[in-house]
C-alpha cells in the first residue's frame, strides 16, 4: 500500500518541480558528436562455463575471445546549464560456450548487444562548468572509485543475498563502471563530494526495485589522501515485494529445536546425493547427516505429516551495502616529474555485502565482505597505467547469480551431484578456492585518440551464455575462479 | 526498381502479376520525377544540426490481462522503458529533405518468466531501427507549401490532437478490428502517438487547405507486403478556430500474395444454410458450447430447481451448437471431399477504413492572452474500421465504428497540456490480432478461456467498450518534458510468447472498462 501510494507521488512531485522551472527563452549549444569503437581479443587460459543450480560446469581451456564495439554520443548544453546527451552503442561478441548446432541451439553466430551508452538531462547550479550541485535522471555509467581499474567498485556491481560481484561486463578491458538507470544529484563543496543516487533494477531480477545509494569522498593535502565511504540500501522500494522477498518454501527458513534450516530441501538433497556416490567412512557420516536433514525438513514442510508446521521466514534480495575506500598518491610526496598521472598511487576498498545476517547461508558478516588492494606502478610516462590489483573475498558460497533467475531467490546456488567441477572432493568445495582474485591491466594513449591496453586477470569476469537468457545475459557463475583460471586480453580502442 | 521488379516477377496469380507491374510503373514515375528535378551537376547541401533525445517511462498497470500461456490477470505490474534516437536531416538545393535516423527502446516482455533458459524472459529488450529514413521533394520549396513528394520510412500522424486515443485509420485494422494505442509505434506508453509507415508519400499544400496521398506497404501486421492507398485531407477555418478532417484507407488493395491476403481455409470461410450464416471455424461454436456445458454442470450441481432449469437451457444451447460443430467436423454433412464447404466464400483483412475529424479551438474566441496554445481545444474523431458488412463476424457497420472526444482542459501555462479523451467503440469482439498472427484468417479471437467469459462466452467484449486517457504534459528548459498519464486505452506490451508483428499482446492489455495504468515520463531532445 505504501509503495502503491508512494510512486505516484514521487511522479507528481517531479511535476511540479517542472512547472516552476519552465523558461522561455533558449539557447543550445550543441556539442560535436563524439565517436568511438574498440576491438578486444584474446584467451581464456583456463576457466568454467555453466555451473549451475541444474547443470554441471564445464572445464574450457585456450578459448579465444573476440569482441567489436562502437558508439555514437551526442550532446548539447541548453541555456547553460542543462546538459543533455543521448548515445547508442554495440559490441559483437560470440556466445560462451560456443555450441556447435546449424539450428537454434547453434552458438556459433555473433550475438550483437546495442543499446543506449548515455542517455541524461543533468541541470548544474552555480558556476555551469564546476557546479557545486547537478540534478539529473537517465541512464548513465557510474563510477566512485576512479583506481578500481578492474577489481573493486563493489556498491554497484554487487548483490547482497546472494553476495556476488562482477567485473567487466560487454567488454573486458576499461570496463569497471556500473551501468545505472535513474535519478542522480551530486555535490561538491571544496573538497567534499558526495553523490545521491536513486536507481531503478534493470539488470537482475527481481526487476524494477528501486535503491537508494549516498556516496561521499573528501580529497586530503592536495589528493595526496583522498578517501570515501558509501551506502547503497538495496531495493529500499520494492515494486512487488512478493518478488523481492518471494513468499515459497524454496526461499524459507525456520527455526526447529534450537536450530535454524533452510525448507529449500534440495540443500540437503544435492549434498546427501554427492555423498551417497563416495565410499569414504567420512562421506559416508556427511551423506547421513545431510539425509537426516532432508528426512526432517521435508517431513516438516509436509502438511500431512506435520500438521502445526515450523513458522516461516523468508529470505530477501533487499539489503544494505556498505563501502570504504582509500587512495595515497605517494607521487605527492616524490615531486618526481618523471611519474606519470597514474603513477604510484596505492589504495584499496573495503565492502560489506549485506549488514544483516540471515540463518544457514548468511550467517557470518566477513563472508559478505570483499576486500580489494591496489598499487599503479611506475610507467615514467611510457605507459600511462600499470595497475596491479589483489581481492580477498572469503565466501562460502560460489559467486553465482542463477537462483535469482531460476526462482527469483535469493540463495546462493547448491550444486548438483553430478557437477564434479563445482564439488570435488567435497560438495561445493569450488567455493573455497576462489577467494583471491587479482588483475594486471596496462594502459597507454596514443595521441589524443587511441588507447592500447593489455590486460591479465583471474576476476569475475562473466560472458555472455549460449545457455542462459536472464539480466545481460551472462553465464551466471565466475568464469574464472580457482586459482590457475585466468586469461589475457589485449584492447584497442579510438574514439573523438 | 529491383524491388518493383522482384514482385513482378514472383507474383504468382493474375492479381500478383497486376499489382507487381502496377507497383513498377509507381516506382518508376516517382524515380524519374525525382530524378529529372534533382539533375544538377553541384548539388547545394545544407546539413542540419543533428537532433538527439532519449526518454525514461516508468509506471504501474494496475489491471490488465495478458493473453499468454496460461492468461492471466495482471495486478501492480510495473513498467519500464529507456529509449534514445538521432535524426540527422540534410536539405539538397532548397528542395530535397533527406532525413535518416536511428533509435530504440529498451523494455522487457511481459509477463516475466522466471528461468535462466531460453522461455525465461527477464531481460531487456532492445528494439531498434530506422526512427526516420525518408526523403521529400519540395517542388516549391521546403516549408513553401505546393506539392512535395517522396518517400521511405517516417513517422505519419493526422490528428494533431489525438494524444492518445484516436488516429484510428493507420493505427486500426478492419478484419478483424483492431486498434492500437502508444507512442513510438506502441513501444512506449506516453509520446507522439504516430505510426511508422514505408512507402511513399504526396502532400499539396495550399493556404489553409492540405491533401496527403500515401501509398503505403504492411509491415506490422500480417499478412505482410500488401499495398494501401490512403487519401487525407485537412481545412482549417478561421484562422484555426475550426480544423476539420477526412481520410480514406484502401487496407491491403495491392495484394502482393492474395492467397495469404484472402486465405482459403475452412476455418477462414463463411457459408449459408437454409437462410442462416454460419462461419467454417469450429471454434465459433464449440469455444461456447464447452462454456456452457461448463455453466450447467455448475448450476446442476447447485442441486435446486430453479438452477436445474437453468441448467437445461444451457444444455440445450450448447448441444445446437455441439450439432453445427460435428456438421463441421471431418467427414461431417457440410464438407466436400477437399475439407470445405462448397459455395462458401472467405474473410479477408482488406477493407475501406474512413475517418473524419473535427477540432474546436475555443480559446480563439476568448480575448483573453492566458492560455497555453493547446489549451482550450474541443475535438472528435470518428471512423469505420471497413465499409463491408460480411455475415456472422462483421454484421453491422456501427459495430465498427470508434468514436473519440477530447478537450484539452485550461492550464493557463502551468502545464503545457492536459488532455482528457474518451473514446466508444461498441465491438462485439475482442480488440485482438491473435488470429492475423496464427493463420492470416481475417477472423476475430474465439476464446476458449474463460477468462474472457463469465455469464455468457465472450462476454469480455461488452466491457471493453469504453475508454479514456487523461495526459499532462510540461516542456521546460528547452529540452526536459514530462509527461504524466493515467488511461484505459489500447495499450499493448511486448509478450513473451508472441513472435508475430512487432511481438506484442495480441490483445489489449487493459481488457475492461475498469482497468487502468498510470504513467510517468521524463524525455529530453534537441530538435537541432
Amino acid at each position: 500500500m505504501y509503495t502503491l501510494l508512494f510512486k505516484p507521488a514521487l511522479a507528481i512531485a517531479i511535476f511540479g518541480l517542472a512547472s516552476a522551472a519552465a523558461q522561455n527563452e533558449v539557447k543550445v549549444d550543441a556539442k560535436p558528436l563524439a565517436i568511438g569503437a574498440l576491438s578486444e581479443y584474446g584467451m581464456l587460459a583456463k576457466g568454467i562455463y555453466k555451473t549451475g543450480p541444474s547443470t554441471v560446469g564445464e572445464v574450457w581451456t585456450n578459448d579465444w575471445i573476440d569482441h567489436f564495439g562502437a558508439f555514437l554520443t551526442k550532446e548539447a548544453v541548453v541555456n547553460d546549464r542543462l546538459f543533455l546527451s543521448g548515445g547508442l552503442g554495440g559490441v559483437f561478441q560470440y556466445r560462451k560456450p560456443e555450441r556447435l548446432d546449424p539450428g537454434f541451439y547453434g552458438s556459433q553466430r555473433k550475438g550483437f548487444f546495442i543499446g543506449p551508452t548515455k542517455a541524461m538531462a543533468d541541470y548544474h547550479f552555480g558556476d555551469p562548468e564546476n557546479p557545486w550541485l547537478t540534478l539529473g535522471a537517465g541512464m548513465f555509467p557510474y563510477k566512485y572509485n576512479n583506481d578500481a581499474s578492474d577489481l573493486g567498485e563493489y556498491l554497484y556491481r554487487s548483490g547482497a543475498y546472494p553476495a556476488y560481484t562482477m567485473t567487466g561486463g560487454y567488454v573486458l578491458v576499461n570496463n569497471a563502471s556500473a551501468g545505472l538507470q535513474g535519478a542522480k544529484s551530486s555535490l561538491r563543496l571544496g573538497h567534499f563530494r558526495a553523490d545521491l543516487l536513486l536507481t531503478t533494477e534493470t539488470n537482475l531480477a527481481p526487476l524494477y526495485d528501486w535503491s537508494l545509494g549516498i556516496i561521499t569522498g573528501y580529497s586530503i593535502a592536495d589528493g595526496l589522501l583522498d578517501v570515501g565511504a558509501g551506502v547503497n540500501f538495496k531495493r529500499l522500494i520494492s515494486v512487488k515485494p512478493s518478488r523481492t522477498s518471494k513468499p515459497s518454501a524454496t526461499n524459507a527458513y525456520f527455526k526447529y529445536q534450537g536450530r535454524y534450516y533452510t525448507a529449500n530441501t534440495a540443500y540437503y538433497s544435492n549434498q546427501a546425493d554427492f555423498y551417497h556416490k563416495r565410499t569414504t567412512a567420512a562421506d559416508t557420516l556427511k551423506a547421513a547427516a545431510a539425509q537426516a536433514d532432508f528426512d526432517l525438513v521435508d517431513s516438516l514442510m509436509d502438511p500431512v505429516r506435520t500438521p502445526a508446521p515450523p513458522k516461516l521466514e523468508y529470505y530477501t534480495n533487499a539489503g544494505v551495502l556498505l563501502m570504504a575506500r582509500a587512495t595515497l598518491d605517494l607521487k605527492k610526496i616524490f615531486a618526481f616529474e618523471a611519474f606519470g598521472r597514474e603513477d604510484m598511487k596505492l589504495y584499496s576498498e573495503i565492502a560489506l555485502l549485506g549488514v544483516r545476517n540471515y540463518p544457514v547461508f548468511y550467517t557470518k558478516r566477513s563472508e559478505r565482505m570483499p576486500i580489494m588492494a591496489g598499487v599503479n606502478l611506475p610507467g615514467f610516462r611510457l605507459l600511462d597505467l600499470i595497475s596491479l590489483q589483489v581481492e580477498w573475498f572469503k565466501s562460502p558460497w560460489l559467486n553465482n547469480t542463477a537462483q535469482l533467475a531460476n526462482e527469483a531467490i535469493p540463495l546462493p546456488i547448491f550444486p548438483i551431484a553430478s557437477d564434479t567441477v563445482a564439488s570435488k572432493n567435497e560438495w561445493n568445495d569450488l567455493a573455497r578456492k576462489d577467494d583471491f582474485k587479482w588483475s594486471l591491466l596496462v594502459q597507454k594513449k596514443i595521441g589524443q585518440s587511441i588507447t592500447i591496453s593489455g590486460q591479465a586477470a583471474n576476476d569475475h569476469m562473466r560472458m555472455v551464455s549460449s545457455r542462459y537468457f536472464y539480466g545481460p545475459q551472462f553465464d551466471h557463475n565466475e568464469i574464472t575462479v580457482s586459482k590457475d583460471d585466468w586469461y589475457w586480453m589485449t584492447q584497442i580502442s579510438w574514439g573523438i | 526498381m529491383s524491388a518493383a521488379y522482384a514482385m513482378a516477377g514472383k507474383g504468382t496469380g493474375g492479381n500478383g502479376r497486376r499489382a507487381g507491374m502496377k507497383m513498377s510503373r509507381i516506382a518508376l514515375l516517382l524515380w524519374a520525377a525525382a530524378a529529372v528535378a534533382g539533375a544538377e551537376d553541384k548539388p547545394d547541401v545544407k546539413l542540419r544540426p543533428l537532433q538527439f533525445g532519449a526518454l525514461q517511462e516508468f509506471g504501474m498497470i494496475r489491471k490488465g490481462l495478458l493473453g499468454s500461456t496460461p492468461i492471466q490477470e495482471m495486478n501492480n505490474e510495473w513498467v519500464d522503458r529507456f529509449g534514445t534516437y538521432f535524426v540527422q536531416e540534410a536539405v539538397v538545393n532548397d528542395k530535397l529533405l533527406l532525413q535518416g535516423g536511428l533509435g530504440g527502446i529498451f523494455e522487457f516482455p511481459k509477463p516475466e518468466k522466471s528461468g535462466e533458459e531460453f522461455g525465461g524472459s527477464q531481460y531487456k529488450l532492445f528494439y531498434i531501427g530506422p526512427s526516420v529514413a525518408k526523403a521529400m521533394y519540395h517542388i516549391s520549396g521546403i516549408d513553401q507549401g505546393g506539392l512535395s513528394l517522396g518517400g521511405g520510412m517516417f513517422p505519419f500522424k493526422y490528428n494533431p490532437d489525438a494524444y492518445d486515443l484516436g488516429d484510428y485509420l493507420f493505427r486500426s485494422q478492419p478484419y478483424p478490428t483492431s486498434i492500437m494505442t502508444g507512442g513510438n509505434g506502441g513501444l512506449t506508453a506516453i509520446g507522439d502517438q504516430t505510426t511508422v509507415l514505408q512507402g511513399f508519400q504526396t502532400r499539396a499544400s495550399m493556404g489553409n487547405l492540405t491533401l496527403d496521398a500515401l501509398l503505403t506497404t504492411e509491415t506490422g501486421l500480417p499478412p505482410l507486403y500488401d499495398w494501401s492507398l490512403a487519401f487525407l485531407g485537412d481545412w482549417k477555418l478561421g484562422g484555426g478556430l475550426l480544423d476539420i478532417g477526412a481520410g480514406v484507407n484502401f487496407k491491403h488493395l495491392i495484394q502482393i500474395k492474395p492467397e495469404k491476403t484472402r486465405v482459403e481455409d475452412l476455418e477462414n470461410s463463411y457459408f449459408q444454410k437454409k437462410g442462416v450464416w454460419y462461419s467454417g471455424n469450429a471454434d465459433y461454436y464449440k469455444n461456447p458450447a464447452s462454456f456452457l456445458s461448463s455453466q450447467a454442470r455448475a448450476a446442476y450441481a447447485k442441486n435446486n430447481h430453479a438452477d436445474s432449469s437453468l441448467g437445461d437451457a444451457y444444455t440445450a444451447r450448447s448441444r445446437a451448437l455441439s450439432a453445427i460443430v460435428d456438421s463441421l467436423a471431418t467427414g461431417g454433412p457440410w464438407l466436400d471431399s477437399s475439407g470445405h464447404v462448397p459455395g462458401a466464400k472467405y474473410y479477408t483483412p482488406a477493407g475501406i477504413m474512413l475517418m473524419a475529424r473535427a477540432s474546436l479551438d475555443l480559446k480563439k474566441l476568448l480575448p483573453w492572452d492566458v492560455f497555453s496554445p493547446a489549451d482550450l481545444r474541443l475535438y472528435a474523431e470518428l471512423a469505420v474500421l471497413g465499409v463491408e458488412d460480411y455475415p456472422v463476424y462483421y454484421r453491422k457497420i456501427t459495430e465498427r465504428m470508434p468514436v473519440m472526444i477530447g478537450i484539452n482542459l485550461p492550464t493557463f501555462r502551468w502545464v503545457d497540456l492536459f488532455s482528457v479523451q474518451f473514446e466508444y467503440f461498441n465491438s462485439p469482439n475482442l480488440n485482438n490480432t491473435y488470429t492475423m498472427g496464427q493463420k492470416n484468417w481475417a477472423l476475430p479471437y474465439l476464446p476458449q478461456d474463460n477468462a474472457f467469459s463469465e455469464k455468457e462466452w465472450n462476454d469480455l467484449t461488452t466491457k471493453d467498450n469504453v475508454s479514456w486517457s487523461i495526459l499532462i504534459r510540461k516542456r521546460v528548459l528547452g529540452g526536459l518534458t514530462f509527461n504524466g498519464q493515467v488511461a484505459r486505452d489500447h495499450m499493448r506490451t511486448i509478450g513473451t510468447d508472441w513472435y508475430y508483428g512487432s511481438r506484442f499482446e495480441p490483445n489489449e492489455i487493459l481488457h475492461k472498462s475498469s482497468s487502468w495504468y498510470w504513467m510517468f515520463q521524463l524525455a529530453w531532445d534537441i530538435k537541432g
